[in-house]
Order: structure tokens, then sequence, then C-alpha cells
């Protein structure tokens, strides 16, 4: 008997979802938007993320060193760096004399004046270099001095003095942005929630006279909770997959102009890799949301 | 003994209202009772008291012998089931089609599909509504609308049916199918109370008539018309 009962409950809840289509529709509408704007904040904390983590890690201090400094010295200073010595060292890459010269000349576009210059001079005139890439940028201060202090004898200079200035001001609009979006993010979060709850109890309104003619014809009040919370849970579901579908078209829209903005941040192919995660968080989120309201809702109006 | 016995029974609301004022009356099993009085005479209170919607602030109801007040929260579901419930507005599930309506009182019971099934088109013949069964109640008159509802308060074989005020919102020859379908449901040995305005109703069935106003029982005769005064 308790099986029949929970099918029975359970088509309930769908039939009281598909049957009203006007109210299925007005809810799932203003459900989906608050989702929608959940989703956006959560979007755009990711991103803001992700082009942060882009242009951080396009920071970097070089470190030259003297003409006379052999390669197997600079490989093995390179392998101090990663290996022991600092670990606010992310990365280090070596660029060879001449990797430097034919990136230069790419660079300039194989211009004639420079090809004659260098001609003139007869030699190479770069130095080889090694750029390191550190976990945080409030480290590269810290990495510099400890260059300097280390390989005073090997190198030619840093270029850390000429980045400073660049480095400190986006550490700290990094932070205003992060901790921004954070705030943001949870003030849309509540907004939204707090919609979705009254949604979802002025539905379930429509429904307080049914809950009483229920308990008429005997109905136990679990009889008649069951399909309101099922109901509740289905709203959350549809309104979920909506504002997905929405979310996903939006990020489409908007890629070529984020892109624009910086280059190579390639916000699209990064949402697409975490879609499913995204896509989990709203769905859940959306299910918890429906469930909850419908929880509030039928509670009280059954609390005669 | 009585199937329900009311013992000096008073309803008094929290704003003071007075609706039962030391009401004392006994129906048997079977009998067909009109409950009649002018509006705010306390009829469907003390329907209500009778099936367990409301309680007495003073006094007791009885059904079987056992005091109703003493029944717990989460047994009155079933107790309920021993009523049939009928109103003015007919208290239809409007998300639900005739044939669900009806179905939904024995679900709730746990009733097998085919046994709900077979016991609804039953009833759906009964009341004349066979051909209607896969209607929605927007979809059809209000006097079907009443033999629905009618259906489904008396498909589970409840010992009592409470009638209030079924046909208020009725045309004559609707009124008088459901009265007919009253009577029906009594000869089969249910209990039938019937809280009625309708005058030619009550003087056409000749049963009992309790007569009320101001909240008490101004007349209690046995084979009853509807007279207001004297």
């Amino acid at each position: 008997m308790k099986t029949i009962k929970l099918a029975r409950v359970m088509r309930e809840g769908w039939q009281n979802f598909y049957r009203d289509k006007w109210l299925t529709l007005a809810t799932v509408v203003i459900m989906s938007l608050s989702l929608y704007l959940i989703g956006v904040a959560v979007f755009l904390g990711f991103g803001v993320l992700h082009i942060i983590d882009t242009v951080e890690s396009r920071i970097n201090v070089s470190m030259y060193f003297d003409f006379t400094v052999e390669e197997d010295k600079i490989l093995e200073i390179k392998k101090e760096l990663e290996e022991k010595s600092l670990e606010e060292v992310q990365s280090v890459t070596y660029i060879s004399r001449d990797q430097a010269l034919s990136d230069f000349m790419e660079q300039e576009g194989d211009s004639k004046e420079i090809k004659e210059a260098l001609d003139m001079i007869g030699e190479n005139p770069l130095p080889a270099s090694l750029i390191i890439v550190a976990y945080d940028t409030v480290d590269y201060k810290k990495i510099d001095q400890y260059l300097h202090q280390e390989y005073s004898d090997y190198i030619m200079n840093t270029n850390l003095a000429k980045n400073k200035g660049v480095i400190d001001e986006l550490h700290n609009f990094i932070t205003f942005i992060r901790n921004g979006g954070i705030i943001l993010g949870i003030i849309f979060a509540i907004i939204a929630i707090l919609v979705t709850l009254n949604t979802v109890r002025m539905s379930l309104y429509a429904h307080r006279k049914e809950f009483e003619v229920m308990r008429l014809v005997g109905a136990s009040n679990l009889y008649i909770k069951i399909p309101t919370l099922v109901e509740g849970t289905l709203y959350g579901l549809a309104s979920a997959i909506v504002a997905l579908v929405f979310l996903i078209g939006t990020i489409y829209v908007v890629n070529p102009f984020a892109n624009k903005i910086i280059e190579n941040a390639n916000i699209a192919q990064f949402y697409s890799t975490n879609i499913l995660e995204v896509a989990i968080i709203i769905i859940i989120l959306g299910v918890i949301l429906g469930f909850v309201s419908s929880y509030i809702a039928v509670n009280k109006y059954l609390e005669k | 003994m009585k199937l329900i016995n009311l013992d000096n029974v008073t309803k008094e609301y929290s704003d003071g209202f007075v609706a039962l004022d030391r009401i004392s009356c006994a129906i048997d099993q079977g009998e067909f009772v009109s409950l009649v009085g002018s509006s705010g005479a306390g009829k469907s209170t003390l329907l209500k008291i009778i099936y367990a919607d409301e309680f007495p602030s003073d006094g007791a109801v009885y059904f079987g012998g056992r005091n109703i007040s003493s029944i717990k929260r989460k047994i009155l579901p079933h107790f309920r089931r021993n009523f049939g419930t009928v109103f003015q507005d007919f208290k239809l599930l409007s998300q639900k089609t005739v044939f669900e309506n009806i179905a939904y009182t024995l679900e709730v019971q746990g009733k097998s599909d085919a046994q709900i099934y077979e016991e609804v088109h039953n009833m759906l013949k009964i009341v004349g509504m066979d051909n209607k069964s896969d209607k929605y109640p927007h979809q059809i008159s209000g006097g079907e609308q009443q033999r629905v509802s009618l259906a489904r308060a008396v498909i589970h074989r409840p010992r009592v049916l409470i009638a209030d005020e079924p046909t208020g919102n009725l045309d004559p020859i609707s009124a008088l199918s459901i009265v007919k379908l009253l009577l029906k449901v009594n000869s089969f040995g249910t209990t039938v109370i019937l809280a009625t305005h309708d005058k030619s109703v009550v003087d056409k069935l000749n049963r009992r008539v309790i007569l009320m106003d101001k909240g008490r029982i101004m007349r209690d005769d046995l084979h009853g018309k509807y007279i207001i005064s004297g």
C-alpha cells in the first residue's frame, strides 16, 4: 500500500505541474530569471578569476645574464630556482641569446634597418635570460631581492624595476575586483532566492483551498504535502534548465566582446570546459530552492 | 446507542461570537435529518463539529460512543473517512477530471487501481455522469458538478453523509435530482444530515427536521415541515 501511495503522490505532483500550464509558465519564467541572475553572477565571478589568472600569468620578472656566463651555468641556476630555492616560483623559462634575437627579429618584423644595425654591431647584442613567473603577484619583490642577493655575480640586471608600478597596481585592482565580485554575487543570490521563495509561495497559494478539500475527503497531511513538494521541485528543475539555456546563449553572445577587451582570454572556451560544473550548481540550486520554497509554503497553508 | 450524540455542545469563537449554545441531540444510524434555519443560525458550525473540522469549546460530541475530542490529530484523516461531505460550492479539485475527483477519495485510502476503476465507474453510472468522466469541473454544469461532488462523498461508503446547502447554487430541476440521490444514498443505510434553506426540498422529504436559531435548537420534529416560527 505504501508503494501505491508513493507512486500516486508522485503522479499528483507531476499533474499539478503540467496541467495548470499558465501557473507553471508564470512560476517558471520568474524562477528561471532569478536562477539566470545567479548564474550570471557565478559566471562573472568565474570569468573574472579566469581573466585575472590570464593576466597574472603574463606578468613575470626576467633575469638577464652577463655575456660571460656559460649556458650550463644558466641552466644550473634555472634548476636551482625550480627545485629548491624559492617556493613562490611557479615556472622558469630559459631564453638563450639566439632565441632572444630571433624573438626580437620576429617582433620587429624583420625590418631592414634593424638588420643593418645588427650587421654593424657584428654580434648578437642580446643577453640570455630566465623568465620567472610567480604564483602570486605580491611575491615578485621578494623574488627580485633574492635573485640580486644570490646571483649578483652572474646577472646583468633584472627588469622588475620597470614592471614594478604595473604589478603593484594590478595587484590592488585584482583584490578589489575579487572582493567586489564576491559581495555583488552574494547580493544577487539573496535577491534571487527571495524572489523564488515568494513566487512559489504565490503559486501554491492557488492550491490552498484544494488542500482543505483534500483533507475533507480523508487525505493525510503527508499525502497533501508530498505532491506539493514534487511540484515545487519540478518548478525548480524546469527553471534551472531554462536558465541554463539562456546562460549558454549569453556566453556566446558576450564572448566576442570579452575577447576584445582582454586578448586571448577565450571566455567561451573557458566556460565550455566549466559548463558542467556550472550546470550542476544551477540545477542543484534550482531544485533546492523549489523544494524549500514549496516546503515553507505548504506548511504555512496546512497549519490549521 | 445512537450513532451521533451531542451533549450540551457550545461553540464560542475567539472573538466572543457564540455559534452554538448548549446543543444536545442524537442522530441514529440510517436517519435522514434536515437542519433548517436562517443564515447564521449555526447549521454549518454544527455540521463541522460533527465531522471534526471544528471542536466544541464546551460539552462533548460522541461518534459511535467515542468522544471526538479525544481523537489524536494524526488519526483525524482516518476518522473523517466515516463521513462524506457535499457543499454549496461543490469543492471539486479543478485540475482533476470527473473520474479523478471521485477516485481521489479511494486513492488516499490506498485502494488498488483496478478496484478504484471499477467502483468509480459504477458510481458514475449511479449519478448519471458516466459519459463525462474525462471532463474537468469547469467543462460541466453546476448540477453535474454537484452530482460529481456527491459521488465523491459516498464512493468510500461513509457512515454519514453531510450535505451543507447542496442545492443552494442549483436550478430547481438539478436540485431535485440531488435530493433524489440523497434519498437513494440514505436508502442504502447511510445517515444523511442535510442543512438547507430550501423550503420545497424539506417539505417534500417529510423526514426529521431540526430547526435552529441563534445557535440553539428551536424544534425537532420526526416528520417535519419547514416552519420558521411557531
